[in-house]
């Protein structure tokens, strides 16, 4: 008995240290958190959120809506954000920002839609934007980016790299921006190699790497010679999956180059980011928009990335994918949607 | 006395799990550069203070309680059920599908009929088994996780092709809603607490008088305990574990169906999350008892919706409250960690020397 009796008081004396510990922390930290973000608040007065479906280290959708809110951030107003959110929580989320005194609410996805709609008449004070969202009424407003242009450019890289005539597209969800890319994507390929045929696949779970790599390596033994991947978090996947097999691969936004860096040639990023900011500056100016309106390559949301040292990325497969971009950012390309 | 005793020590150990899982995650808070009081506060303060955080606490509590009925009933009779959400999903299938494309039936009607679908569903997919392990000795540990994944690839399935609400405003794989008629009443205006609180205390209740005063409960917990013995007494093993898969499959397909009719209301790819699984640790910490459950579905549905508050307010980043889940039912399924049984073996030379004291 006696053992034990040492035992439990040698656990509580560590739970009891431990629990020290953590409390001295915070008394230290603190006063110099409040100093430091109280003052910034009050400037601006502004409190915005963001509720993400996915989680912000996927380099693509969510990271760079994420990189928005924190260029809002420096300006001075106080951020908070949730990731990971499934359509069951998304009402609640919405309801504790709104009655926290948030008074901007960004909606991360047209997923939420619905749920938003059924709560933004509960807090009328509140502004909701829905990123890729389709509606504007009332105290919502939605604006749009162009997924087809992504996709577009995707396509071009692979359908002027491939030499098997043969190229492979990995999405992740049956969402409208996953649609609309991969619409572009087929376009893109034929629009600079009308021989060339694509296989598309929609594994259905944007965060299944294994399921995306698998999907990639079907595709690779099908005789697909360039991969590109648009599954948000899952992205990683296909990429591995091309450089294990030694077969080119297009990322969708940029930090990949350490998981391919061999066989990337290159990315094309939609920035969320840009029409993130944009709307919050139009919302200072009281000039949120009342008509739809969609964010291209036009407005620099959709670009191209670096070029990787790559032998299948040669000069002239660059300059024509510099030049296929350069006209669609100059209005001459009309990408279809899905 | 004895009883008492057993139980207090029960509780005792899953508050120190719980308390150990805090200081863990707080150290790593701070090392993060996180504040954990605040996020504790947040915590806590988002799950019971006031009256929508508390109702909102009971809203995640309620498939928690018939996922964990539905692990410990089996549990008791001897079973490890890892289908809850297999057949949480079908369950939920059951229900849209009444929900959806049964018309004109009053409320009073319609929601019973959807509630007993989902049961109905639930139970035949647990039925399913029962029977596998009974005519095949199929291992219940693989035939579950295998028709989880059947379950869910169904519905992935359905809600993309036949059932797909091609009216929506999104192009989102998902069903119809639920009509109005079979939507689950809400109990507190102006907040989502629903009658399927109702139903999860009736649940247990249930759980309790079917397992301590019926005569197949005895059955069930004898053929748990010890199946050689059943079997000489004269039960028969194989009836009563196919009877409590099928209430197994009972409870989940319902945990299903109310969150169905009162929450969700429209059939979508991977909407069950993990409560399928968290019924498992509910069950665990719950002690297979109808009271422990309760208590334990309501810790776990304060802490999902605490945890949101923490995220939300506090920007503690997700993963972190994900480790401090994991850390406590790693800590309550590890409890003999706190027995002195297991410190004794550890250290055998301490414990031979007090065995010559002894005698």
């Amino acid at each position: 008995m006696s053992i034990w009796k040492k035992f439990a008081c040698a656990f509580l004396a560590l739970t009891m240290l431990l629990a020290l510990a953590a409390c001295g922390g915070t008394d230290e930290e603190s006063p110099a958190q409040e100093g430091g973000e109280a003052p910034a608040a009050e400037e601006s007065g502004h409190k915005v959120a963001m509720i993400l479906p996915g989680s912000i280290t996927d380099m693509s959708w969510n990271y760079s809506s994420y990189e928005g809110l924190k260029q809002i951030e420096a300006t001075g107003a106080e951020i908070s954000y949730q990731e990971q959110v499934d359509t069951a929580q998304v009402e609640d989320s919405i309801r504790t920002y709104a009655s926290s005194g948030f008074d901007l609410i960004y909606i991360g996805s047209n997923i939420f839609e619905e749920q938003t709609l059924a709560v933004a008449p509960d807090f009328p004070d509140t502004t909701f934007i829905i990123i890729s969202g389709a509606t504007i009424q009332d105290n919502v407003y939605s604006f749009q980016m162009s997924d087809a242009e992504k996709g577009f450019l995707m396509g071009v890289v692979a359908g002027l790299a491939t030499e098997s005539n043969s190229v492979g597209l990995v999405s992740s969800v049956k969402i409208t921006p996953m649609l609309n890319a991969e619409a572009g994507f087929k376009y893109g390929v034929s629009y600079v190699n009308p021989d060339a045929s694509v296989s598309s696949v929609i594994t259905g779970d944007s965060s299944d790497i294994a399921a995306t790599k698998e999907t990639a390596k079907a595709m690779i033994s099908a005789g697909a010679d360039v991969i590109a991947a648009n599954c948000n978090a899952a992205s990683s996947g296909p990429i591995e999956a091309a450089e294990e097999d030694g077969v080119c691969c297009v990322a969708p936004g940029n930090g990949y180059e350490s998981i391919a860096p061999s066989t990337l040639l290159t990315s094309v990023i939609m920035d969320n980011g840009v029409p993130v900011y944009n709307m919050y500056e139009r919302y200072l100016a009281g000039e949120l928009p009342t008509e739809l309106y969609e964010y291209t390559a036009k407005d620099g949301v959709v670009y191209m990335g670096e070029w990787q040292d790559n032998a299948k990325a040669t000069d002239e497969v660059k300059a024509k994918v510099q030049e296929v971009y350069e006209d669609l950012a100059a209005g001459n390309i009309t990408v279809p949607t899905a | 006395m004895k009883r008492i005793c057993a139980k207090a020590s029960g509780f005792f150990t899953a508050a120190v799990s719980i308390l150990l899982a805090c200081v863990i995650t707080g150290i790593l808070m701070y090392g993060m550069g996180y504040n954990p009081l605040d996020a504790y506060y947040q915590l806590f303060f988002g799950a019971v203070v006031g009256l929508s955080a508390l109702s909102e606490s009971v809203v995640k509590m309620v498939p928690l309680v018939f996922t964990g009925l539905s692990f410990a009933i089996a549990k008791r009779s001897g079973l490890v059920n890892l289908g809850a959400t297999g057949q949480l999903y079908i369950g939920a299938l059951c229900t849209t599908v009444v929900g959806v494309y049964v018309t004109g039936l009053p409320a009073a009607l319609h929601i019973p009929l959807a509630l007993a679908a989902g049961c109905a569903g639930g139970a035949a997919y647990g039925a399913v088994v029962g029977f596998l392990k009974n005519r095949f000795q199929a291992n219940e540990l693989i035939t579950t996780i295998m028709l989880n994944e059947i379950a869910t690839e169904l519905v992935n399935c359905l809600v993309d092709g036949p059932m797909k609400d091609l009216d929506a405003l999104t192009k989102f794989p998902q069903s119809k809603a639920i009509l109005d008629s079979a939507v689950l009443p809400k109990i507190l205006t102006g907040t989502r607490l629903h009658a399927g609180f109702l139903l999860a205390l009736l649940a247990v209740a249930l759980y309790g008088v079917f397992m301590k005063r019926t005569k197949w409960g005895y059955e069930l917990r004898v053929v748990g305990m010890n199946p050689s013995a059943a079997r000489t007494a004269g039960m028969s093993v194989q009836r009563t574990q196919l009877l409590a898969m099928l209430l197994a499959g009972g409870f989940a397909g319902l945990a299903g169906s109310i969150e169905m009719l009162a929450i969700q209301k429209r059939l979508m790819q991977s909407f069950a999350g993990n409560l399928g699984f968290d019924g498992i640790a509910v069950a665990l910490l719950g002690g297979n008892q109808p009271l422990g459950i309760l208590l334990s579905a309501f810790l776990f549905g304060m802490m999902s919706n605490g945890s949101n508050k923490m995220q939300m307010l506090s920007n503690v980043p997700s993963a972190v409250i994900y480790l401090m889940q994991g850390l406590i039912i790693l800590f309550v399924v590890g409890r003999y960690l706190y027995s002195k049984k297991l410190w004794e073996g550890l250290i055998p030379q301490r414990k031979s020397r007090r065995e010559e004291v002894r005698p």
